[in-house]
C-alpha cells in the first residue's frame, strides 16, 4: 500500500514538475551550446533542428538551457521558439523524440516538398545560385578576426 | 502518515493537476474562439491534431520563410545576373555575417547570405529566410565599409522584422494555415500538396512584386532604417557612412528623373534622412570612422571598383 501511494505521489509530482517548466525547441538548422551569454564564448556542443531543452535562466537576449542530455549552457533567444504545442506538453515532459504526430505537423508547411512540386511545375527556374549562396560560409574564426581588425563589436574603441 | 493524511495529499495534488489541465484546454479554446474564418467542423479537427491555430504572418516557421526565401531568391535572380566574384562575395558575406550577430535577429533558419548582382542599378534586396542581393552599382557607390554595413543593416533590418512575409495576402496564408491545421493525415494527399503549391506559388508573386515592383511602404522603411542604426550602433560603425549614402542617393535623385531600383522602391531619401539624422544626434562621440576600416576597405575594392 505504502509503495503504491509513494508511487503515485511521485508520478503526479513529476508530471506538474514538468508540465511547469518551459521547454525550448531549436528552431533553426544548427546553432551552438555556449558556455557564455555572447557569440565568442567558446562552444560545448552543437545543437540541431527539433533538439528540446529545458529553460533554466535569461539574460540579455539569452536562454540558459539544460540539454536532454544534463548539458547546461546558454543558447540565443532567436534560435529557439516554445515547444509549440502546450496541450500535448502537459504529459508529455522533455522528450529526446518527438511523436510522430509531431513529426507529421512539422513536416507539413512551405517545406521542401512544396518547392519540389513548385519546381517541377516551373523546371525553367534555376536554383543552382541559391544552393551556392548557402555554401558561403565565414567561420568564427574569421568573423573574429574581421571584428578585431575593424575595432569592431567586443573589439570596438572605446572613447 | 495516516491513511486519511494519505488520501488528503493525494486528492490536493490531482487538484493542482485538474487545474493545470483546465487552464490549458481553456488557453486553446480561447485561441479558437478568436478565430472566425474558421468552421466549426475544422476546429474540432484542429482540436484533434494537437495543432496550434495560426493566423497571420508571424505564424510561419522559420523554416517556412527560408523555404519562401528560397524560391522568392531563384526569381530575383532570374531577372538580374550574378556578379561572379569570388573576393567581392567572401567579403560581403564575411561582413554581413559578423554584422547580424549585432542586430535583432542574429540566429535565422540557414543564416544570412550576400550575393553581388551584376548590375549598374542602384539597388539591393533581401529574401525572406536570409538572402540579401546588392548591386554592382550601389557597390560602386559606398565610399567606406561603414556605408556599405549601413546598407546590408537595413537589408538585415527587412530580414528582421519579416517585412518581406508580410506582403503575402492575409486571405492566401489563412487557407494555407487552414489546409494544413486541418489534414490530420500523415502527408499531405496530392489534390492537398496541389493546393498547398498554388497557395505557395502565390505568395512567392506577393513577396516579388512587393521587393522588385511596388517596394515597402514608408512604415517599413523606417522600420529598416531604426533596426539599421541599432545594429551599426551596437556593431560599433559609423552611421555617418549610411548618411553620407543617403545624402548620394538624394543628389542622384535630383539629377536624374525616372531612375530604377532603389530609387523607385525607396521613400524620399530627404524625409529619410531628416529622420536618421535626428535619431544619430544622440550618439555623441561613437559616430567616428575607424581608420583601420578605411585602409581594408581600400584594399579590398581597389580590385573590383
Amino acid at each position: 500500500m505504502k509503495k503504491v501511494f509513494l508511487g503515485i505521489t511521485l508520478l503526479i509530482v513529476f508530471i506538474l514538475g514538468f508540465s511547469a517548466s518551459e521547454i525550448l525547441v531549436i528552431k533553426v538548422q544548427t546553432t551552438a551550446l555556449r558556455t557564455e551569454p555572447r557569440f565568442f564564448a567558446s562552444v560545448k556542443s552543437l545543437l540541431t533542428f527539433g533538439d528540446q531543452m529545458e529553460k533554466v535562466g535569461f539574460q540579455e537576449g539569452w536562454y540558459q538551457v539544460k540539454t536532454l542530455r544534463g548539458v547546461s549552457g546558454w543558447v540565443h533567444s532567436s534560435a529557439v521558439q516554445p515547444r509549440p504545442s502546450k496541450l500535448a506538453a502537459l504529459t508529455q515532459g522533455p522528450r529526446a523524440q518527438p511523436t510522430a504526430s509531431e513529426v507529421a505537423l512539422a513536416s507539413k508547411g512551405f517545406n521542401r516538398q512544396v518547392e519540389s512540386a513548385y519546381r517541377k511545375r516551373h523546371p525553367e527556374i534555376d536554383y543552382s545560385w541559391v544552393d551556392r549562396m548557402l555554401s558561403f560560409k565565414a567561420d568564427q574564426a574569421a568573423i573574429e578576426k574581421f571584428l578585431r581588425e575593424g575595432r569592431l563589436g567586443e573589439w570596438k574603441e572605446v572613447k | 502518515m495516516t491513511n486519511q493524511r494519505k488520501i488528503a495529499v493525494i486528492f490536493f495534488l490531482s487538484c493542482l493537476l485538474m487545474a493545470r489541465c483546465a487552464s490549458l484546454k481553456e488557453e486553446g479554446q480561447v485561441i479558437l474562439s478568436q478565430v472566425d474564418q474558421i468552421s466549426e467542423k475544422d476546429k474540432k479537427l484542429i482540436t484533434m491534431t494537437g495543432e496550434t491555430l495560426r493566423t497571420s504572418f508571424q505564424d510561419l516557421t522559420d523554416e517556412e520563410e527560408y523555404y519562401l526565401g528560397r524560391s522568392v531568391s531563384a526569381l530575383i535572380l532570374s531577372r538580374y545576373k550574378v556578379w561572379d566574384n569570388q573576393n567581392v562575395t567572401n567579403y560581403l558575406n564575411l561582413l554581413t555575417q559578423a554584422l547580424c550577430l549585432y542586430s535583432e535577429r542574429p540566429e535565422i533558419f540557414a543564416g544570412y547570405h550576400v550575393l553581388p548582382l551584376d548590375s549598374e542599378e542602384i539597388n539591393a534586396l533581401a529574401a525572406p529566410g536570409g538572402f540579401i542581393f546588392v548591386t554592382r552599382g550601389l557597390l560602386r557607390l559606398c565610399l567606406n565599409e561603414d556605408t556599405l554595413a549601413g546598407i546590408i543593416a537595413h537589408e538585415i533590418g527587412h530580414i528582421s522584422a519579416r517585412h518581406g512575409l508580410q506582403a503575402i495576402k492575409k486571405s492566401r496564408l489563412l487557407e494555407a494555415f487552414k489546409l494544413l491545421a486541418t489534414e490530420t493525415a500523415e502527408r499531405l494527399a496530392p489534390d492537398k500538396m496541389a493546393q498547398l503549391t498554388n497557395l505557395f506559388e502565390g505568395a512567392l508573386d506577393d513577396i516579388l512584386i512587393q521587393l522588385v515592383e511596388r517596394g515597402y511602404d514608408r512604415r517599413a522603411e523606417d522600420e529598416a532604417d531604426e533596426l539599421a542604426l541599432k545594429t551599426l550602433k551596437k556593431a560599433g560603425y559609423s552611421p555617418l557612412g549610411f548618411v553620407a549614402f543617403i545624402e548620394e542617393l538624394a543628389r542622384q535623385k535630383t539629377k536624374t528623373s525616372g531612375l530604377k531600383g532603389w530609387f523607385s522602391t525607396h521613400p524620399d531619401p530627404q524625409e529619410r534622412l531628416k529622420k536618421i539624422k535626428k535619431e544619430i544626434s544622440t550618439w555623441g562621440k561613437e559616430i567616428k570612422i575607424s581608420p583601420n576600416r578605411l585602409v581594408r576597405f581600400q584594399k579590398i575594392t581597389s580590385t573590383w571598383k
